[in-house]
């Protein structure tokens, strides 16, 4: 099913700009829908609740730099990533300090951020896809005994972790993207 | 709670002008008009025929339109920096190096000893003081009235352009005057200047125009 209308919501984000409110509440709900499809994609939890609710405050609070003669939905596109990004930055930070206060090994022989970074990009994938890419690439079962744990075919283990593992290159691409910006 | 934040928002909705571009444009070129103005009027013009009467301006009035050009594409969310915004800055380069060769390589050269000589000059805290301050003023106009209403991608960098830009347009503003021409003396007294704005609205941007 396809979640998004790009020319409606065209139509009501101008209309929006004139002050319609009942063109704003449409436009919020249905990009509700997306968002959470969208954010669903990316990360698992209350989350995706939360992001969906600071891009439509954004969307309020910024709806002045939507150009009339641009298209609505790469705009809207860019404020959900610019979100998620933001969400990501937070939690990688958060998640360093954590590990920095309960430190126990004094000279650890492998990057210690490393591990808790995939950890974070883990928790940004759908619970199932994070389950194999746990099972077969960090505890390193087999294909077979992976299925077999998740209850999925051999085939569909294949796809969830390369996807995921695509999307945890993709999220760690644009970590450092924007952060090389800032 | 998310259908309850849809109500607020509704709620608050108030027609609101779109975020234009002509806009930015119009107050850098006031913001020039301006500085001109009382620079005139506290210093007077140039009077002496000098074809660097055009050329030194031009060279800041070049990179001020890239750095409006650049500005402007990275002020909304998605958008990118087009590549062709920053050939007035080639053209400011282009413009600065002829005049490297114009002075030291051709034949009524000013000697190496003559630019350096040129550094020692009192007036210098003239071109320093108002580049700066008239820089200031036009940034914190472009601020005010516009920049602060964006949302980039790259804050920093906006921030950085915007102090770039009305760095150089004061410097244009402020060349009107000058006739200290030597090369190595625009390089020390009127680019540090720019550069020092540029850094504060890089740090201003970081800090005040994340969203």
């Amino acid at each position: 099913m396809q979640t998004y209308h790009s020319e409606q919501w065209q139509e009501w984000m101008l209309a929006t700009l004139q002050g319609d409110q009942q063109a704003y509440r449409l436009l919020l709900t249905h990009l509700r829908r997306w968002l959470m499809a969208y954010f669903g994609n990316r990360m698992q939890g209350e989350a995706v609740e939360d992001l969906v609710q600071e891009t439509l405050l954004t969307l309020h609070h910024k709806r002045q730099t939507f150009d009339p003669q641009l298209a609505f939905f790469p705009w809207i596109a860019a404020i959900a990533k610019h979100r998620w990004i933001d969400h990501l930055r937070k939690t990688l930070k958060y998640v360093e300090t954590e590990l920095d206060d309960d430190l126990i090994v004094d000279e650890p022989q492998t990057d210690p951020h490393a591990g808790f970074d995939l950890q974070v990009f883990l928790q940004q994938l759908p619970r199932a896809q994070a389950q194999v890419i746990e099972l077969m690439k960090l505890q390193e079962l087999s294909v077979q005994q992976v299925a077999l744990q998740a209850g999925h075919s051999q085939a569909s283990v294949k796809v969830m972790v390369h996807r995921g593992l695509k999307k945890m290159i993709a999220m760690a691409q644009e970590v450092r993207h924007d952060e090389s910006f800032d | 709670m998310t259908n309850l934040l849809i109500e607020q928002l509704v709620a608050q909705l108030t027609p609101q002008p779109v975020l234009r571009n002509r806009q930015l444009w119009w107050l850098a070129f006031s913001g020039l008009v301006l500085v001109a103005l009382v620079v005139w009027l506290a210093l007077g013009f140039r009077t002496d025929e000098s074809a660097a009467f055009w050329w030194k301006p031009s060279i800041f009035a070049f990179a001020a339109l890239a750095g409006i050009a650049l500005l402007v594409d990275i002020a909304r969310p998605g958008q990118r920096i087009k590549a062709q915004h920053a050939l007035p800055l080639l053209l400011a380069l282009g413009v600065f190096c002829w005049q490297i060769f114009a002075q030291i390589f051709s034949h009524n050269r000013q000697s190496g000893f003559a630019q350096l000589h040129s550094l020692r000059d009192v007036d210098a805290l003239y071109c320093l003081s108002i580049i700066t301050l008239g820089g200031a003023v036009i940034l914190s106009a472009l601020w005010r009235a516009w920049l602060q209403k964006t949302a980039s991608d790259y804050p920093s960098c906006l921030g950085a352009l915007s102090g770039f830009s009305a760095g150089c347009l004061a410097a244009t503003a402020y060349a009107l005057h000058c006739d200290r021409d030597a090369v190595l003396y625009i390089w020390v007294y009127y680019l540090t200047p720019v550069w020092l704005l540029t850094a504060m609205g890089a740090w201003l941007g970081k800090k005040y125009l994340d969203w």
